[in-house]
């Protein structure tokens, strides 16, 4: 059933009654919340698995190639049993999808104003997914995603980043258009970034006039993820500086003289737009120095968690008690990863599949010592945030975070935390700002300093346990 | 005593056939439910991840299962395939697929175990650059590589291919990932199937990845990007329970027509301590001296034990440094529990001299190497009567 409208509950309903085992629901609007409980009674009561698929998905779906690949992961979702609270990939079933509203509306108005953004924020803090669900809010725009991850693997990686691009780009083109050859022709093979820089930008703005004539606005939306993958290291040869200045020139031009690119990163550190020289000899200064505006994902208040859990809870026909919401977001400090699990493991352990209510009696043990009973939490503790922080060498950030989190005052002085450390106190400043911004610190402000404590008490948690006895006795 | 002969070389190497094969319901059964996961198949040396690979493999070719949902599995293991770099990798994985496809069309189904193991025996007549290759390939078939995009597409041809033979995608059981770990190369490997994982929609739900490995895996950290193991699921495989090491012993003990009394059977699973690797070998001792009316005593039995796996002993113990073995935290957890028996972490990190945290992972690591038992999410036992003797030894 197609409804190009929000579904109600009686769309359900009537989709529900027509039999069968399962049936798609196609919607321009999410649908709401009793269209939400409709689509878990038609489960769990009537044995009919409603699949709802946003029609804008549908559309990418096409333009991608993907169609195949979207009905099965939408189908996957929605079958009886499926944990809706342990998703470990990229959100992009906007049912699931939470909590972002302002961000996105800030993202489509900066953006669609060629306004560079780097959003930031911790793994798992919802970059990737906030991007999936952009593309679906922009579907006037020519969106394009791509993926650094697979782009880190060889020092040139220009030509190939700037194809992807131009391919995307033709496919979105091609799905209202013909594209002339010369534009959907290839660059140069094997070629430096800076030798096929000129032709990227010719081809970009012929397809730009192209889309911009079958009625796309513009700018062109490229959302670039993961930038850590290609951002040159100082250990990295003086090519890949290149490349990279040729690549990131390129779109810097599209955005700023052109004016028809505005251009969306993704990171966990804003080091992109911070470094201005690179170590590297003879090579010209970073050309995406200060040219994001910075925005940070940070962790969800305690409506929008609740808000969050008992909708997913909804979806899988599931009831969660104030205090399980309470203890949940005390735990996480709203990270909506860390809720989420947290949420997995209480339903997984204390009910399981066919309950229909998690209770604070039999979660509390779950949520308040989960360490003992999951490894992925203490798996993302470690190596998505604290072994990240080590392998940056961020000796500040760690100590920061240690000292807060054996701190048995609750809030602890600005002044208080330079004096402990004994570093340098704008080396602090700057190291807390980042913490704050991401969540992994509370800050309070206070007329005579302000004042901090860790934002997670899981973390914190995690890094008591941390400590050898002997270490606490000190 | 003459020992007898006996398959899968006297029982050293991985199970494959079905009946034979005991225990790792959990893991199976989680196999089946989500096959699309990225996972992550933990143990220590000789645990059983082959044959817990190999019974992924069986059970999802088997056509008396379930077939709803089901990926065509592709076993590789990597020390075997020794791929040079992430393009010949990327080769290695599609080729072995089409090696497989082929030998899945050799192979007519009577039963899982008769048509897998003429799946397993059958040898591949494939030449490298047919089906999904041939259209995709663009380096010449000298060079055993693909690049990202001729991969991609492969795939995608090999995804439409399955789809006829009614399997929902592929499945590559990727035995001994140490291998990669190990390479330069690795941080970009993981991180293109992270990728893939994340945001390609268009292979993401018919792709699943399953990696073996031990502490090398476990505690790999890629230099950059998103872990790939951030979004895996990690198992660890355990010893095997009371209940399956019986199985597994009145199994070998009927398949040679003779009958083991129950302190005989009780002597195997409290000295293996439920390790299979352990309670086969001993099993090949107890019942050549069976066949022969006789029963070892304790320290003869124990000897023999202790001369024929002094070297994976020593090798799990680690005193030298020189293997992924345990740690020293590992070793000061393993005699704390030594001398208790049975305790909780909190007993034995507070008795170690370690942080709740060290301490649950040298359990973690412990219990995955076979040598102590998990009891609960809290308490721990001692294992192996025959890997403490061989500690007390040293």
């Amino acid at each position: 059933m197609v409804v190009r409208d929000a579904p109600t509950e009686h769309t359900v309903a009537e989709l529900a009654r027509k039999g069968g085992s399962a049936a798609i629901l196609i919607y321009g609007q999410p649908p709401d919340q009793l269209a939400r409980l409709r689509i878990a009674t038609a489960r769990m009561r009537e044995n009919v698995s409603i699949i709802p698929i946003p029609l804008a998905e549908i559309d990418r779906a096409l333009v991608e190639s993907s169609a195949a690949g979207v009905l099965a992961s939408y189908a996957d979702r929605y079958l009886p049993g499926a944990n809706l609270y342990d998703d470990r990939n990229a959100i992009s079933d906007a049912l699931t999808f939470f909590g972002r509203t302002a961000v996105l509306s800030r993202l489509q108005s900066d953006l669609s104003n060629l306004q560079g953004v780097g959003l930031f924020g911790l793994r798992k803090s919802g970059k990737t997914s906030t991007i999936l669900q952009l593309d679906l809010a922009l579907r006037g725009y020519p969106v394009v995603r791509v993926d650094l991850q697979s782009h880190g693997e060889k020092a040139r990686f220009g030509r190939d980043l700037l194809q992807e691009i131009l391919d995307k780009l033709t496919a979105r083109a091609k799905s209202r258009v013909e594209v002339p050859a010369e534009l959907a022709s290839p660059l140069r093979e094997a070629a430096a970034a800076s030798d096929v820089a000129l032709d990227f930008h010719r081809k970009v703005d012929g397809l730009s006039a192209l889309l911009k004539s079958d009625g796309f606005d513009l700018p062109i939306v490229c959302c670039l993820d993961e930038m850590e993958r290609i951002l040159p290291a100082p250990s990295d040869p003086r090519e890949r500086v290149q490349e990279f200045n040729a690549v990131f020139g390129a779109l810097r031009a599209l955005s700023q003289e052109s004016r028809i690119l505005a251009l969306l990163v993704t990171d966990v550190h804003p080091d992109c737009n911070r470094i201005n020289h690179w170590p590297q000899s003879d090579t010209a200064t970073n050309p995406l120095y200060n040219f994001f505006k910075e925005l940070y994902l940070s962790p969800f208040d305690e409506p929008e968690t609740d808000r969050m859990l008992t909708d997913i809870g909804r979806l899988m026909g599931l009831r969660i008690d104030g205090q399980t919401l309470t203890a949940i977001y005390r735990q996480s400090g709203g990270h909506p990863y860390l809720a989420r699990q947290l949420a997995s493991l209480a339903w997984a352990k204390s009910c399981g599949a066919g309950a229909s209510e998690i209770h604070y009696a039999e979660a509390r043990q779950y949520i308040e010592r989960p360490f003992s009973y999951s490894g992925v939490l203490e798996s993302y503790l470690s190596r998505g945030i604290w072994e990240d922080l080590d392998k940056r060498r961020s000796s500040m950030e760690m100590s920061i975070l240690r000292s807060l989190a054996l701190s048995t005052d609750g809030w602890v002085g600005e002044s208080s935390l330079v004096s402990r450390s004994g570093a340098d106190a704008r080396e602090i400043l700057n190291a807390l700002i980042w913490l704050v911004e991401v969540g992994l610190v509370a800050r309070r402000d206070q007329l005579g300093g302000n004042e901090y404590r860790i934002g997670v008490p899981l973390l914190a948690q995690w890094i008591e346990m941390g400590v050898v006895p002997s270490e606490v006795h000190s | 005593l003459i020992p007898a002969e006996r398959p899968f070389d006297n029982y050293r190497t991985a199970i494959t056939d079905p009946p034979q094969f005991f225990g790792r319901d959990e893991w199976l059964r989680e196999m089946r439910r989500a096959p699309f996961w990225v996972r992550v198949l933990l143990g220590g040396r000789r645990l059983g991840k082959t044959s817990a690979l190999r019974a992924v493999e069986w059970s999802l070719l088997d056509l008396g299962g379930p077939r709803a949902n089901r990926p065509f599995p592709v076993f590789i293991s990597l020390e075997l395939e020794q791929p040079t770099d992430l393009p010949n990798f990327l080769f290695i994985l599609v080729d072995q697929l089409e090696r497989a496809l082929d030998r899945w069309h050799q192979s007519p189904w009577e039963n899982i175990r008769n048509t897998y193991r003429a799946f397993l025996e059958h040898v591949s007549q494939v030449e490298v650059t047919i089906r999904f290759l041939k259209v995709a390939l663009r380096n010449p078939p000298s060079e055993p590589r693909l690049t990202l995009n001729d991969f991609r597409e492969a795939l995608q041809r090999a995804i439409d291919e399955l789809r006829k033979l009614d399997f929902h995608g592929v499945c590559f059981l990727l035995d001994e990932a140490e291998f990669i770990v190990r390479q330069s190369w690795a941080n970009d490997c993981w991180a293109y199937f992270r990728g893939l994982k994340d945001t390609d929609m268009a292979i993401k739900p018919f792709l699943g990845l399953v990696l073996s490995g031990y502490r090398g895996v476990a505690e790999y950290q890629q230099r950059a990007g998103s872990d790939l193991q951030n979004i895996a699921h990690v198992h660890w495989l355990n010893t095997l329970s009371e209940a399956d090491a019986r199985s597994l012993i009145s199994k070998r003990a009927s398949s040679e027509r003779l009958h083991l009394p129950d302190a005989e059977i009780m002597r195997v699973i409290e000295w293996a301590g439920g390790h299979p690797f352990l309670t086969q070998q001993m099993l090949n001792h107890v019942l050549d001296a069976s066949r022969v009316g006789k029963s070892l005593p304790d320290e003869k039995l124990m000897l023999l034990m202790l001369g024929q796996h002094d070297h994976n002993f020593s090798a799990w113990w680690n005193v030298s440094g020189e293997t992924d073995g345990f740690s020293e935290a590992d070793r000061r957890v393993y005699r704390s529990l030594a001398e208790r028996r049975e305790a909780s972490l909190a007993e034995l990190a507070k008795h170690a001299g370690a942080s709740v945290l060290q301490a649950h992972r040298s359990l973690t690591v412990l219990a995955g190497t076979g040598v102590i038992l998990q009891l609960d999410e809290e308490r721990y036992r001692m294992g192996s009567r025959l890997f403490e003797e061989w500690v007390t030894q040293q």
